[in-house]
This record gives structure tokens, sequence and C-alpha cells, in this order.
């Protein structure tokens, strides 16, 4: 990536280490993301994805390393702490309150009032704005979420935190309970996010979706880092190799030497 | 219905998902289920407005009198007010058992206060000649004391995490206890100068009693409470799902316990107003109000929304029992009709909202 211009860093993470008792989640994680990229998270069940993300979304505090955004070392402690800085989650079961509307769920926590009561209207013309800027096809934005599809209340979510993610947008498995048409409506969707310079890191086990809407991808296993590649230089095959460990097992890379810098992969 | 990838399909979609579920009717629907989701919403509208046309019809004269109607509002303020209270704690997901007792010591209190037994109570000295608290300042030291009993409800269920049916049963006993060391289990009638009645007697512009004012204050406050404010979306989402609730950012337990101490305030408002009423403290007075404002919360639960309670639902579950219980009464009917009625009705209504979302959701 040295030859590359590289823009000012959003999101930094150093020497990461997670522990679960005896379970060592992540390993010596260090990266760096640069505003507007679109990472994929890719490794096999288990091997620290989830731990990441959600140690990225203040859900988990790290055993030791530290997290830095724009510049700034940050501690982020809870859910709370992250969205004051910018750091919005979509999470697998997405988190939306079933009989509220959509603007209800757009705004819960940080409701738009004046003295005290809520300005419902203003809420519901900014959600639709922001529904039309994202191109969202929801057909009821006044509807309640619960009777919505599958795939609409993943849009509605995906909105939500394309909204409020200034900095960083985090997405866990935004397509793993969907059927074909609304996986390409949510692919459509974060394509879209790429082109408005939203930073995002999608964690997903679908190379074909990693390959329709990333640009560079890490590859996490057992707790370690063994791949950071730009898409444009490597194949699918060996991003499978990385997350199964049989491009490791064939050129015997140590692992451990793989640090904030990016690992070419073998061609 | 899903999203299409193209925006005529979309619309298209959409369309077709408006014809699906919006108006669900419109296909070939057996006519016992629209019948079934008609009743399940609107049965118990229909029973409060069948019962009060047919009972005006009847007895335009003694039912239909403008008396006759205050006098049924004004009876049923106080139960109306804790359940507008138990209201908001059962949206939040919470139970509270304890707004009976709680109902009970603050009438005790307040005609204590007023009468010179002080803080203490019969144990704390010779009440005779004690001049009692003033009116203004007996209420507010009651109203904050169902306040605390609101907070202390709250930390039990959200910080020693015991289950809100038993914890509430718990403190409502303690609440209970603590009933009786103050007044001993003792009827008093309240000694002061009148003005404590009038709270009960008293009428706005001559015409108007003041519970049905204060009433009306109630269910616009709990109403603007619920519907207008963070607060009351933070126990709305509270009581919806409250893990997607703490991770969206808001404080779970901090809301519990609000929703808990606005249940406190209108128990013991309740309480109050009813020792208002009957000039007098009595031990068990406000008990009966556990069974009446659960059974109004639920009732309303099953009126006009898809089981969810609200403010709304709740006047209409209170109006439909006290309109029933005043109509059979101008007619004679025995007593038991009454409770056989109110009981009646609550699971008529309720399994028919039940059974309406259950067939109607398969449409």
């Amino acid at each position: 990536m040295s030859e590359n211009y590289v823009p000012e860093p959003i999101l930094e993470v150093r020497n990461l280490q997670k522990w679960f008792g005896g379970l060592h989640a992540l390993d010596d994680i260090s990266l760096s993301i640069a505003r507007g990229e679109s990472i994929g998270l890719v490794g096999d069940n288990g091997a620290g994805k989830s731990t990441l993300l959600k140690t990225i979304s203040g859900v988990h505090e790290p055993s030791s390393g530290s997290i830095a955004l724009q510049g700034v070392t940050v501690s982020l402690d809870s859910p709370a702490a992250a969205r004051r800085h910018g750091v919005e989650t979509v999470y697998q079961d997405l988190a939306l309150i079933g009989r509220f509307t959509i603007a209800e769920n757009f705004f819960l926590g940080r409701e738009l009032r004046s003295f005290g009561i809520l300005r419902k209207k203003h809420m519901r013309t900014e959600t639709d704005d922001a529904l039309a800027r994202l191109d969202v096809r929801v057909p009821f934005a006044n509807r309640k979420v619960s009777k919505m599809s599958g795939g609409q209340r993943q849009a509605v979510a995906i909105a939500r935190g394309a909204y409020w993610g200034r900095s960083l947008l985090l997405l866990d498995e935004p397509t793993a309970a969907l059927g074909v048409r609304e996986s390409a409506e949510v692919l459509r969707l974060l394509g879209g996010l790429k082109e408005r310079g939203l930073t995002t890191i999608l964690v997903t086990h679908n190379i074909d979706h990693l390959w329709s809407v990333c640009d560079r991808i890490l590859v996490l296993r057992r707790g370690r880092l063994v791949a950071d590649v730009k898409k444009s230089e490597v194949t699918p095959g060996e991003v499978v190799g990385h997350i199964t460990g049989a491009t490791e097992a064939a050129i015997s890379i140590d692992a451990t030497h793989l640090g904030t810098h990016t690992h070419r992969s073998v061609s | 219905m899903t999203n299409h990838p193209t925006a005529d399909e979309a619309i298209a979609g959409a369309a077709s998902a408006a014809a699906n579920g919006d108006s669900a009717t419109k296909r070939h629907v057996p006519f016992r289920l629209k019948a079934l989701a008609f009743g399940g919403k609107y049965g118990t509208v229909v029973v409060l407005l069948g019962m009060t046309i047919g009972f005006y019809i009847a007895a335009p004269t003694t039912f239909g009198s403008s008396g006759n109607i205050l006098a049924v509002l004004t009876n049923l303020a106080p139960g109306a007010i804790v359940a507008l209270g138990l209201t908001l704690c059962l949206v939040g997901g919470d139970f509270d058992l304890s707004v009976g007792y709680q109902a009970s010591i603050a009438g005790v209190f307040s005609v204590g206060l007023l009468s010179g037994l002080g803080l203490m109570g019969v144990g704390g000295g010779n009440p005779d000649g004690n001049p009692g608290l003033p009116i203004w300042l007996t209420i507010l030291i009651v109203l904050g004391i169902g306040t605390v009993f609101g907070v202390l409800n709250g930390l039990v269920v959200t910080k020693l995490g015991v289950n809100a049916l038993i914890a509430t049963l718990g403190t409502g006993t303690i609440i209970f206890a603590v009933n009786l060391l103050y007044g001993e289990g003792v009827t008093y009638s309240v000694r002061d100068d009148g003005s404590f009645l009038q709270l009960s007697l008293g009428k706005l512009f001559g015409v108007i009693p003041y519970p049905i004012i204060i009433l009306i204050l109630f269910i616009a406050g709990t109403w603007i409470l619920l519907n207008m404010t963070p607060l009351g979306q933070h126990i709305k989402a509270a009581g919806d799902d409250p893990e997607a609730a703490r991770r969206l950012g808001i404080d779970v337990p901090r809301t519990r316990i609000s929703a808990f101490v606005i249940c406190g305030f209108c128990a013991t408002a309740g309480g109050i107003l009813l020792a208002a009423s009957l000039g007098s403290g009595d031990a068990n007075a406000g008990d009966v109000y556990l069974l009446q404002a659960f059974a109004a919360a639920f009732l309303g639960s099953a009126a006009l929304r898809d089981g969810e309670f609200h403010i709304i639902g709740t006047v209409l579950g209170v109006l439909t029992v006290a309109v029933g219980f005043n109509g059979l009464a101008i007619f004679s009917a025995p007593v038991f009709t009454q409770y056989l009625f109110a009981g009646g009705l609550l699971i008529v209504a309720v399994a028919l909202s039940t059974l309406s979302r259950k067939y109607t959701s398969e449409l």
C-alpha cells in the first residue's frame, strides 16, 4: 500500500488483544482503515470476526491494545460511547423495536425534541430524506417495523447506521438471513454507501457478497489477522485459502509477522 | 414482500404489499375471520357504546341524567388514576402488584397527617389536640412517599434482579405492614377544616366535580408522557425489546425505574382522592384497585391496538366496567351480576383480541 496515496486513517487498531478466560480470541491485531474504504472482514466460525467487530462497537473491552478514531485514542467501553464517536453497528438481529415505525427506530435514544416534547414531524421528514438519499425502497414509511419483511428490516437497520455512522459503519452479516433477491437489494444498498464515501466494515461468510461490495479484505484465523489484501490483487480462491489456512500451509507464512501493513497474497 | 431490484418492480411490489397486508379484507376472507378481526380490535368499544346507548334509551331519566353521569365519572376517578399509572409500568414490561397497597397507605397517611397524627402515626404520641398539616403539604408528602415507593420497586426489580411480579408482591406486603404500623389498622375519620372533603365534593364553576378534572389532568399527563416524550419512547422500547433498547444506548434500568415512579405517584394520588371521597383513612380501602387497575389495563390492551397497553385503552377499560356496573345497579340486578359482567368481559375481550391477532396475521 505504501506506493499508493494513503488518506488519513479513520480507524487505527494497535496491538489489540482479547482474552475470554483462557481463550485467546484476538491475538495482536493491528490495522489501519482510511476514510471511504469498504472493508470485508472474513474468517471461519470462531476466527474472531465478531469479537473484533464488538470490540470496535463498544460491546467488548479489549484486554490490551488501543483503538484510535481519526487519530485520537478513544475508550469504547459501551455501545453508547462508540455511538458518540460516530461508530454505528448493524447487528445480526438488527436491534429494531417492532412496535415502532422507521422514524421512531431511526431516532430511538437520540430523539429530536423541543422543551422535552418529541418533534415527531421533524424526525419523520428527516428519516424520509435519509431513506431517499440512500435510495432505500421501503414501501411504508409509517408502518410498524414488525409488519415488514426481513429484507426491509435489514434495509432500515442499514439506513439507520448510515445516517448516524459519520466515522464508521460496522455490519455483522447483513445478508445471512436473507433470500437471493433480498440479499441483492442489501448489496445494492451497500454499494450506494460506498459511493457516498462511507467507511464500512462488512463481516460476511459469502465470498460473492464480499467481492461485490468490498475493496479490501481482512482475513482472520484463530484470532490472528492472516491477510490484509486489496481485492484487485487476489482471487476468491486465494481468500478462501487464507480463511482455511491452506495458503499459509503452502508457503509457510509466519503469521506473527503480519502487522499493520498489507500482506501481499501469494500469486 | 421482498424488495425489488428495479424501481418499477418496487412500486409494483409496494402496491401488492398494500393489497396484501394493509387491506387483507379485499381478498376472499371468510366472514367469521373478518368478524373476529373486528371484534378483537373494537369489541370493547362496541360493548361500551352499546351499553351506553342501550341504558340511555331504557332509562333516560336515571342512567342518562347528568347527575348520574357525573357521579359515575366521579366514582371511577380514583381507580382510573391508579390504572393509568399501572399502564405505564405495563408498557415498560413490568407488573406492579403493589398499587393497591400504595393507594391504601396513601389514604391512611393523608388522613393521619391532616388530622394531626404526624409522620409517626398512632404510636408517635397522643394525636388529640395536635394541629394537622395543611392540605397542600399533606398531598405533597404523600405523593412524595408514592415516588419513593416507585424508586424502591424499581431498584428491587432492576438492581436486585427480582422478577417484578414477585418483587412488587413483596414490597406491597411490606407497604401494608407500614400501613398497619402507622395506623394500627383502625379507620380514622378526617379531622380538618373540611377542605379535604372538598377535594372530592367540590365542583369547578359549580358544575364539574374536582375528581373528574383531576382525572382528565392525569389522562392528559400520562398520555403526553407516553406518546410525546423521549421517556415514553424509551419505556415502550424497554417493554418491546430490552436488549435492542440497551444496544441502542438506552439506559433500560433507569427507564424501568421511572415507570415504577410514575406508577407509584399515580397509585398514591388515587389513594388520596379515594380517602377524600370517603372522608376517612381505611387500611384496606385501596386494595381493590389492584385487581380493578389490572383488569382495566388488560381490557384496554385488547381495545383498538394489537394487544399493546395504551392510555386510551385503559380509559376505555375503566369506563366500560363502570358503565356496566352502573347500568346493572340501576336496573336492580343482583350485585353478583356486576362482577360476573366484569370478569366475563375481561376474558372475552382479551380472548377475542388474541384470537383475532392469531388468525388475521395469517391472512
